[in-house]
């Protein structure tokens, strides 16, 4: 649908536009080029008109103008001196020679002036500044026609289009009417065969949806049945096992509430067994008891009397601590007595010692004398004895 | 060794030959036995020195089982032979002798006083008697100076002996 009214639109626009092409097409460029023509000629117009101005500033312009535009503008005023020189002679001598030079000279400024006058078109800013006293009055007036002119041709364009034309214009439209509705109707007819194929592609998908909702019904239908049967099943097994369960638990109950009973009548057992067992205990406990606070009366009154006794005992120690302290000083005094009397026994005794080593020496040595002097004595008698023949005898009778 | 022999049978026979002589001299009775105070001057006067002690030894040792008071020659000349032979009782040095003074001298002085010697001579050892003592001082004491110079007197004593 969418496409359709696209393509409708399309159509309209581009008929529109070939109707207004063919009506319009002749008058309005030829006027239009006229026009432009006219504008181009009242603008030469002008600037010729200010070109005086210009070449009379040439020298004094502003330092941004191009050098090649100054050359130019120079030689074209040579060129112009030159041509009103000519001319003033040729005024003055009339002959052949002179109007051949003349018509060179006009061609030459002719082509100068076409030159200049493209240049100044590149920079229109040079004609700005300008004023437009010194001006000539004819030239003015040709400009202001123009202009004029240029105005009654532009006004001509925009009223021109006519009744006249209108006549042409309406046949033209009805025609392209009669063909756009030609061209509608192929459309239309084109776009209902699309319509039957689009009309019968759905149908053909509804069916074929129709199919598969009713395979799917049919599977629902299947699953519903098998879901039930399956749950039916389902809630038989659950009694069964449910029946089974209960029977069995029952069972166990029994058994369990037996086992009960019995662990109560024996729990009970324990307990009174316990209790005896207890009381046993606890009258064991009391005796023990008994016997520990006896213990430890007993423990209290052993531990006083033993701290009299330790107190006694330790009192006696201070006293006899006190008296070994003074026996010991006793002791020191005794004891440095028994050393110095210890040491005068030894001094006796070494002198004793060494009076009876002295005496030892002694004796040995009287007895060598001894000896010797009664040795002698005998053999100096018996000498005399010899000499006197058996002299004295009772001489060593004397010895013993 | 046979010579040996023989020389020392000689020594022995001439040994016992002067032991027999000096008993002879004091057999006064000849029936060859002497008084056992005799014993000390014969053993003397064959050239021993013997202490009074070493002289009671050699007595106990001649004499009978039961003393009688008299030593016979059989039981004497074995006895004399081997202290004569063994060379017992030799000569006393005269260094011995003078050592023997020196000790008595305490003070060094190199003489003694007739007191001092008399002091020692029969309080010590085998004491001297009164006879004995005298006849030592009269053989000892210088005469001016009244001390005995025990050095001079050793040397008259060893000089005489030999």
């Amino acid at each position: 649908m969418v496409i359709s009214q696209t393509l409708v639109i399309t159509i309209g626009a581009d008929s529109l536009k070939v109707m207004d092409l063919s009506e319009e097409k002749p008058t309005i460029q030829e006027i239009e080029a006229t026009i432009k023509i006219l504008e181009d000629c009242v603008w030469k117009i002008e600037t010729v008109l200010f070109l005086p101005a210009i070449l009379a500033n040439s020298y004094n312009m502003s330092p941004g103008l191009e050098d090649g535009l100054v050359v130019m503008l120079q030689e074209h005023q040579q060129l112009k001196d030159q041509l009103a020189t000519q001319y003033l002679r040729w005024l003055e001598v009339k002959g052949m020679e002179g109007n051949k030079l003349l018509s060179r000279l006009e061609q030459a400024f002719c082509g100068s002036l076409r030159n200049v006058l493209r240049r100044l078109r590149a920079h229109p800013v040079l004609l700005k500044g300008l004023s437009i006293e010194e001006i000539v009055e004819e030239s003015k007036k040709l400009a202001e026609s123009l202009k004029e002119l240029q105005c009654l041709l532009m006004e001509s364009s925009l009223t021109d289009p006519s009744a006249e034309k209108e006549e042409r214009d309406k046949s033209r439209y009805m025609h392209e009417l009669s063909l756009r509705h030609h061209n509608n109707m192929e459309l239309v007819s084109t776009l209902k065969k699309e319509v039957a194929a689009a009309t019968k592609d759905k149908d053909v998908e509804i069916s074929k949806k129709n199919e598969i909702i009713r395979m799917l019904k049919s599977s629902l239908f299947h699953m519903e049945k098998t879901s039930k049967e399956f749950a039916t099943r389902m809630l038989l097994d659950a009694e069964n096992q449910n029946l089974s369960d209960r029977k069995t638990s029952e069972g166990r109950r029994t058994n369990m509430q037996q086992e009960i009973s019995q662990l109560y009548s024996e729990l009970n057992s324990l307990i009174i067994k316990n209790r005896e067992l207890e009381m046993t205990l606890r009258r064991r406990k009391n005796k023990v008891d008994s016997e520990t606070e006896n213990w430890i009366q007993k423990y209290d009154a052993d531990m006083s009397d033993k701290q009299v006794e330790l107190e006694e005992v330790s009192g006696c120690c201070a006293q006899e601590t006190a008296e070994l302290r003074e026996l010991e000083k006793h002791y020191a005094v005794l004891e440095l007595e028994y050393s110095q009397i210890m040491e005068e026994r030894k001094l006796a005794q070494e002198q004793k010692e060494k009076e009876e080593r002295e005496k030892v020496i002694k004796d040995q040595n009287a007895v060598i004398i001894q000896a010797y002097w009664r040795g002698f004595k005998v053999r100096k008698a018996m000498k005399g004895k010899n000499k006197g023949k058996k002299g004295k005898k009772g001489k060593g009778r004397k010895t013993k | 060794m046979a010579e040996d022999k023989e020389s020392a049978e000689a020594l022995v026979s001439k040994v016992q030959r002067k032991i027999t002589e000096a008993f002879n001299l004091f057999d006064d009775e000849s029936n060859k036995t002497v008084d056992v105070r005799e014993i000390g001057t014969i053993i003397r006067s064959l050239g021993c020195f013997p202490t009074e002690g070493e002289l009671h030894e050699i007595i106990t040792e001649v004499e009978e089982d039961e003393p009688t008071g008299f030593i016979r020659f059989e039981k004497f000349l074995p006895t004399m032979t081997k202290v004569l032979m063994e060379r017992k009782f030799r000569p006393i040095p005269e260094e011995l002798l003078i050592q023997a003074f020196e000790v008595l001298d305490q003070e060094k002085k190199g003489y003694l006083e007739p007191e001092e010697l008399k002091k020692f001579m029969t309080q010590e050892g085998e004491p001297f008697s009164n006879d004995e003592m005298e006849e030592m001082l009269s053989a000892s004491v210088d005469p001016d100076k009244n001390v005995i110079f025990y050095k001079d007197f050793v040397g008259m004593m060893t000089v005489s002996e030999q």
